[in-house]
């Protein structure tokens, strides 16, 4: 399945600003911590000219069928996706990545300084959560109504299996170089897809509201959680 | 049998357009691969093939873009009957349309779907096959050419070509697509893909999609400047924009005519449309080229050399080529590759490319090695760290050839000489797989004492090579500097064979250092050898880059020759080698943590600074085993302590195990050379599993281990099971860790772990990564889980003093 219209952006590092405070955290440091700082401050110019931002969405209706969501990839049984989009009848399906540059650091860097891969694979995903972030603001300056937080193939109990139709419904690999691997993980592997539902104005209030955000709606303990 | 080749020779060749996006306007659902319609709506297809030959195509494509075999897994058809029909389709076109003129038929091959390695997983050898298949077929259907294109990665065009080339005898169209910033989506260059894909013999190339005919056009003349084989420009109708919520292109079919009329005037000898281009745009086409005569394809003179980024050329300034990897006389280099330590072979490779190296020299060759398969292995470790173009440097033709094929662009291939044997074994594979050769001035007779006679030498190997159809810009003549100790007219000999050699239109390079075998102070008559050979006009030179006499030896040529613009090189050169190397201290010092002086710098992780007091400390006659138990191994226990605390976060951790293991190196190497034996702590396999490429986590775990002192046999990622249980029991190991990131491939790591406990029950399994749990890591049958890399070092220490 591969749907008609298709958008795709692109952007440079000027455009998207990465928050130092997000890279540490993915390096598994505190805040403060001045080494980690430092090797933050060692590796964002060269990362930063390695980032290529790209990405592709398309706005398309969706429908709820008693625990499945329907979406032009395909019929989707997850109660959890189903509860995340009650109340809309369009969603935007979105691709975006880093492109392939941040990869080879890291891959060299493994081999050369693991610190520094280190640096480079918290600053690859600071940078891809802080491009969605910024796709989801011009998403919601698109659709003039709110929007609901991005949810993943791989979220709760929406089955990472239906990556690889998401994907070719954007033609993914075409327009921004986004291909799965045979084990169906994404590459560049600084990459994310998500779908996001366009609340409609009546129900933005309700469902907003009780719509918890990020790490705050994840069930799992994981290392990287973020804590206020 | 006329082919389309003939054809461009003579005259422009023109393709069809846009068929996937054509058939959809027809009543194709956008999901549904276009290649099904083939066998439900063969009507369909036939009519589009007949009304493209009907606008004026000379070549049209078959149906049969994504009928490769992995694509092909999902649907109900097989390859080989999509196929088939696809060419039904075309067949039945053509044989209905008759204008007195030849109409042809190419067999379209696309991108696979999947990222080669190392970037994706995709092995270049199951590449190859998938491409070869499908060309296969089309020659079997009665294609007359087959066209591959879309392709946004230099690995999959070299794969695909190969595999086009070993399995049809139909000429090969190549078409990549460029972005707006005229890369391919993996990196590489104009230059870089025109050097690669015509060393392949790819018999036409060219750019197709992304772009349209105005954005494609520098991209287009680009490589109309390098290019000495037929040019191919297929773009898109103009750029899609949004018009009423639906995706359309922003051009007419005159405008695109007419827009494509700058590159055909530039020298495009094929031409044709992609995504949103229809019979009207192709009819557009053929109207502006009835006013255009073609412009004569002359073969370029440009000598290149690629990467998979980007492609250097001979002939402008000297380029430098790191002799470094080559093991002869490096005892540091051969230990490593005994113990198949990948990562000294890319770190020499990396430290070559920051002292300025244009190329690496790539030589494995040592008694007891495998040389094919470990030329292969450092040839794909040392694409994951750099960028350079490699010099493939063997002696044994099958070596040579499984470098040549693993290598993702157009290298160095070092050396033919002028013995018949030596001819007969690399010529075809140079002309096969593409290159520079290195042709030695020798032969069955030895090295000729004159100048003359080495230039008669490499007259005669360059008619050899022009029958293979290697071209002379491609072969590097090395007139080969003898030792003028021996030979007091050796330099001389030298120089003046280069100025003969390029006054006959030759390429030249030198290996620089022989000249001062058997004398003192080597370094000085070694530099003022090479500036005279610069200045007799050398084009390459293989040194050693970390030879400071050398280098300056070389940016001060190039100041003194105009080579070097407002002396920039020259400058930056002495800028980055002041004489007194002073290593800044940072200022901060770590909280909570104390320890001696060293401790402190080894916790900060200055490697180089703890590096220079150890070496003082050595000189005043300290013990270097002392030095390892008393400094090195405290300070990781308390970087490891302050971790498990969480008063010391895991950047750090790294920086100092860094640092300890650049210590440990030089306490090991002062060890060996008092002739003692160092103390050998255990060696450990690590893998990460199947299916999985994240090993990030894996990489953490090893530096620790290394800086711990212990031995660690790395596989890499992606390792299938009996991959690891041979490595293991190979070298007799007993205890393992594996690494896995996505609950998508935990399957794996279960299976190699119940292979590993059913064929060594000695072998404890240590397994970690980000979706594992201590349950699961039990359920899975692991010895033991590893939650941070600290964890797999306390369970190692554990494992080796239990079992020694």
């Amino acid at each position: 399945m591969q749907l008609q219209t298709i958008h795709t952006v692109y952007a440079t590092s000027a455009d998207v600003a990465i928050n130092p405070a997000e890279a540490l955290r993915y390096m598994g440091a505190h805040k403060d911590d001045a080494p980690a700082r430092r090797l933050f401050e060692e590796c964002i110019e060269k990362a930063s000219a390695a980032f290529s931002y790209r990405a592709c969405f398309s706005c398309c209706p969706v429908f709820f069928e008693k625990d499945s969501v329907c979406l032009p990839f395909g019929e989707v049984g997850s109660a959890d996706l189903s509860r995340h989009l009650s109340g809309c009848s369009q969603v935007y399906l979105l691709a975006a990545t880093v492109g392939f540059s941040i990869d080879r650091l890291i891959s060299k860097y493994s081999a050369l300084q693991p610190s520094h891969a280190l640096a480079y694979q918290a600053i690859g995903a600071a940078a891809i959560e802080a491009w969605c972030d910024q796709l989801c603001a011009f998403l919601k300056e698109q659709a003039g109504v709110p929007l609901t937080s991005r949810f993943s193939p791989g979220y709760g109990d929406f089955p990472l299996s239906y990556q690889r139709d998401f994907l070719s419904a954007l033609d993914t690999q075409r327009r921004i170089g986004l291909t799965l691997s045979e084990g169906g993980l994404m590459l560049p592997t600084k990459s994310v897809s998500a779908i996001i539902g366009i609340q409609s104005i009546f129900s933005a209030q309700t469902s907003l509201s009780s719509c918890k955000e990020g790490c705050a709606n994840c069930t799992k303990q994981c290392a990287f959680r973020k804590r206020d | 049998m006329p082919n389309p080749i003939d054809l461009i020779s003579k005259n422009f060749l023109v393709f069809d357009g846009g068929s996937g996006s054509m058939l959809q306007t027809l009543g194709l659902d956008a999901g549904q691969p276009p290649e099904t319609w083939n066998i439900q709506h063969p009507e369909v297809v036939t009519r589009l093939h007949r009304a493209y030959y009907e606008a004026g195509s000379d070549i049209v494509c078959a149906n049969t873009f994504g009928c490769n075999a992995d694509k092909l897994k999902n649907i109900s058809y097989c390859q080989q009957q999509l196929i088939e029909a696809a060419f039904g389709c075309a067949h039945a076109a053509r044989d209905s349309f008759h204008d007195g003129k030849q109409r042809f038929i190419a067999m379209d091959i696309g991108p696979i779907g999947k990222l080669l390695e190392p970037l994706g997983g995709m092995k270049f050898e199951q590449a190859v096959r998938l491409f070869g298949d499908m060309a296969a077929l089309g020659e079997k259907n009665g294609a007359d050419a087959i066209l591959i294109e879309t392709i946004s990665d230099t690995y999959e065009a070299k794969a695909a070509v190969l595999g086009a080339k070993e399995h049809s005898r139909l000429p090969v169209f190549v078409c990549v697509t460029f972005d707006r910033t005229s890369r391919l989506m993996t990196g590489a260059s104009v230059q870089a893909v025109v050097a690669l894909l015509e060393g392949l013999g790819a018999d036409v190339i060219g750019l197709n999609c992304g772009l349209g005919p105005i954005q494609m056009r520098a991209c287009a003349e680009e490589m109309l400047r390098f290019a000495s084989r037929p040019v191919m420009v297929k773009p898109n109708a103009g750029m899609p924009h949004l018009k009423d919520g639906v995706t359309s292109y922003d051009i007419s079919p005159d405008a695109f005519a007419e827009a494509m009329r700058p590159v055909i005037r530039a020298g495009a000898r094929v031409l044709g449309g992609c995504c949103g281009t229809t019979p009207d745009h192709i009819r557009a086409l053929r109207k502006v080229l009835s006013a255009e005569q073609p412009i004569p394809i002359i073969p370029k003179q440009t000598t290149l050399l690629s990467s998979y980024t980007h492609a250097v050329v001979l002939g402008e300034k000297p380029l430098l080529i790191g002799e470094r990897i080559n093991p002869t006389g490096k005892p540091r280099l051969k230990r490593a590759l005994k113990e198949q330590d990948w990562q000294y072979v890319q770190q020499e490779g990396v430290r070559q490319q920051d002292a300025g190296a244009d190329i690496l020299d790539v030589n494995m060759g040592l008694p007891g090695l495998d040389e094919a398969s470990a030329i292969e292995q450092a040839i794909r470790s040392l694409q994951r760290v750099t960028d350079l173009p490699l010099q493939i440097d063997t002696a044994d033709a099958e070596a040579m050839e499984r470098g040549l094929r693993c290598y993702n662009g157009k290298p160095l291939i070092n050396s033919v000489n002028g013995k018949e044997q030596s001819m007969a074994a690399i010529l075809p594979l140079a002309a096969k797989y593409g290159g520079v050769v290195v042709a030695l001035t020798l032969d069955e007779q030895g090295i000729p004492k004159t100048a003359e006679g080495r230039l008669a030498i490499a007259r005669k190997i360059s008619e050899r090579a022009a029958q293979y159809g290697i071209q002379k810009k491609d072969l590097l003549v090395d007139p080969l500097a003898m030792a003028v100790s021996a030979d007091p007219s050796a330099a001389l000999t030298a120089l003046k064979a280069i100025r003969l050699l390029k006054a006959d239109g030759f390429r030249c390079s030198l290996g620089v250092s022989n000249i001062s075998f058997g004398l003192p102070m080597r370094d000085a008559i070694n530099a003022a050898f090479f500036t005279l050979a610069m200045q007799a006009g050398l084009d390459a030179a293989i040194l050693n880059v970390h030879a400071q006499s050398m280098m300056q030896s070389y940016y001060s040529y190039l100041a003194l020759s105009q080579k070097d613009p407002s002396c920039s090189s020259y400058i930056a050169y002495c800028a980055a080698h002041p004489s007194a190397q002073v290593q800044p201290s940072p200022a901060l010092p770590p909280q909570n943590i104390s320890g001696t002086a060293l401790q402190n710098k080894l916790l900060r992780g200055l490697g180089s600074a703890v590096c220079a007091d150890l070496q003082k400390l050595l000189e005043g006659g300290a013990n270097p085993m002392a030095l390892i138990d008393n400094e090195i191994i405290p300070a990781l226990n308390i970087a490891g302590t302050a971790f498990e605390k969480g008063t010391l976060f895991l950047p750090q951790l790294l920086l100092c195990a860094e640092a300890a293991t650049a210590a440990l190196d030089l306490l090991k190497e002062r060890i060996l050379k008092n002739g003692r034996q160092t103390k050998t702590k255990g060696r450990l396999l690590l893998a990460t599993v199947h299916g999985d490429i994240h090993d990030i986590g894996k990489n953490i775990v090893k530096t620790l281990l290394q800086s711990y002192g212990y031995s660690v046999l790395d596989l890499g990622k992606d390792v299938p099971a009996q991959t690891v249980l041979e490595a293991a029991q190979k070298e007799n190991i007993r205890l393992i860790g594996l690494s896995a990131l996505m609950t998508t491939t935990l399957p794996a790591m279960e299976q190699t772990i119940a292979l590993l406990h059913r064929s060594l029950p000695d072998c404890k399994v240590v397994v970690g990564g980000a979706v594992l749990t201590q349950e699961y890591a039990g359920a899975i049958g692991a010895d033991f889980y590893a939650q941070t890399a600290m964890d797999t070092v306390r369970y190692t220490e554990l494992f080796f003093a239990q079992h020694d």
